[in-house]
């Protein structure tokens, strides 16, 4: 009984500070891996806490290395675009001006209920009064709603880390040759920019920073 | 990145206790073996009286041991040890020398056993 209290008191501690040391970033997007991640060490800490007969060091280890992997593997993601993508996937567009891509629902396996029920979560209740509609990589739906009176058109992305977003290219009528002629005017070539978006009206750019630090999750 | 740091930190520290708990189960394994050698020896040599005194010893010693190879190793494997060495002085006799080098074989190989649980790979 007592080891029972002590293992407990130990791996609550060991648990909350793992998780305090992967960052907000573990709590607040559950890509793939961070929900393996988190499932890992939830799993690996109960079996510790039900098993007195494990020794508590083979316990604690896979819970530290666990989090160390996770916090490198997140560095090397924010570092490297590519391996951020294959990690964590590409968001996917399911609804186009209103239009709802069926091939992309049929691929992702999502059901037109779970896509209205998706939609009904971002107040948002029929497809025709979204402009954009898409499956971020962590499974949730984000919408851009069509403007209502004199409201500005939302923001798309066009280019995100290296990655472009020709679907939104194509649906403001833009093309390659808008894309190279906005960074020219900026100075900068396209593995530089950090976000552009634009809603066929404005563009926002923001370049990266010549050093970068990485984010402080 | 301060979190890269830590994480470094993290697995320096995790390497270090790996590797030095690593020497303290092999330490203490080598040092049962190496009594209950001593002990089994003994009671080959006819000297029962002592040998049981030595068998005595090392499973005293052995669960003093265990406080800490049990961070390290399942305690089923260490009671399971610990269990055996208890029986051994009672076979220190001279009429069942062929039990006492039965027990005695097995407490060899559960010790190795407790060494491979820590240290096998897969």
């Amino acid at each position: 009984m007592l080891s029972s209290i002590t293992r407990t008191l130990v791996i609550y501690i060991v648990a909350i500070a793992a998780m305090r040391l992967m960052g907000k970033r573990q709590l607040a997007e559950l890509q793939p891996s961070e929900l393996v991640t988190t499932f890992l060490i939830s799993n690996v800490a109960s079996i510790c806490i039900d098993e007195p007969e494990l020794p508590l060091f083979a316990s604690l280890t896979p819970i530290l290395l666990i989090t160390a992997l996770e916090i490198f593997n997140s560095t090397l993601a924010w570092y490297c675009p590519r391996y951020a993508r294959l990690l964590f996937g590409n968001p996917v567009t399911v609804i186009r001006n209103g239009v709802v891509d069926q091939e992309a629902l049929r691929h992702l396996r999502i059901t037109p209920n779970d896509l209205a029920e998706s939609l009904r979560e971002a107040q948002v209740f029929s497809p025709g009064d979204v402009i954009w509609g898409v499956i971020e990589s962590n499974g949730s739906l984000s919408v851009a709603k069509k403007p209502e009176g004199d409201e500005p058109p939302p923001m798309l992305p066009i280019l995100i880390d290296r990655h472009l977003y020709r679907d939104n290219l194509e649906a403001l009528g833009f093309d390659d040759s808008w894309l190279e002629q906005q960074l020219s005017e900026a100075g900068i070539a396209s593995p530089q920019v950090l976000i552009l978006l634009s809603n066929g009206k404005e563009t926002v750019l923001i370049p990266k920073k010549a050093a970068p630090k990485g984010g402080q999750n | 990145m301060k979190r890269n740091l830590y994480a470094v930190l993290l697995l320096s520290v995790l390497l270090a206790v790996v590797y030095g708990s690593g020497r303290a189960v092999s330490g203490c394994i080598g040092q049962t073996e190496q009594e209950l050698y001593v002990a089994y020896r003994l009671a080959m040599d006819g000297q029962y009286p002592d040998a049981a005194e030595a068998y005595r010893t090392t499973a005293e010693n052995n669960r003093r041991r265990s406080l800490v190879l049990c961070l390290f190793v399942r305690r089923s494997l260490l009671d399971k040890i610990n269990e055996t060495l208890a029986t051994l002085e009672h076979y220190a006799l001279p009429d069942n020398p062929a039990d006492l080098a039965v027990e005695t074989a097995r407490a060899f190989a559960q010790l190795e056993q407790l060494e491979e649980s820590f240290i096998a790979v897969f």
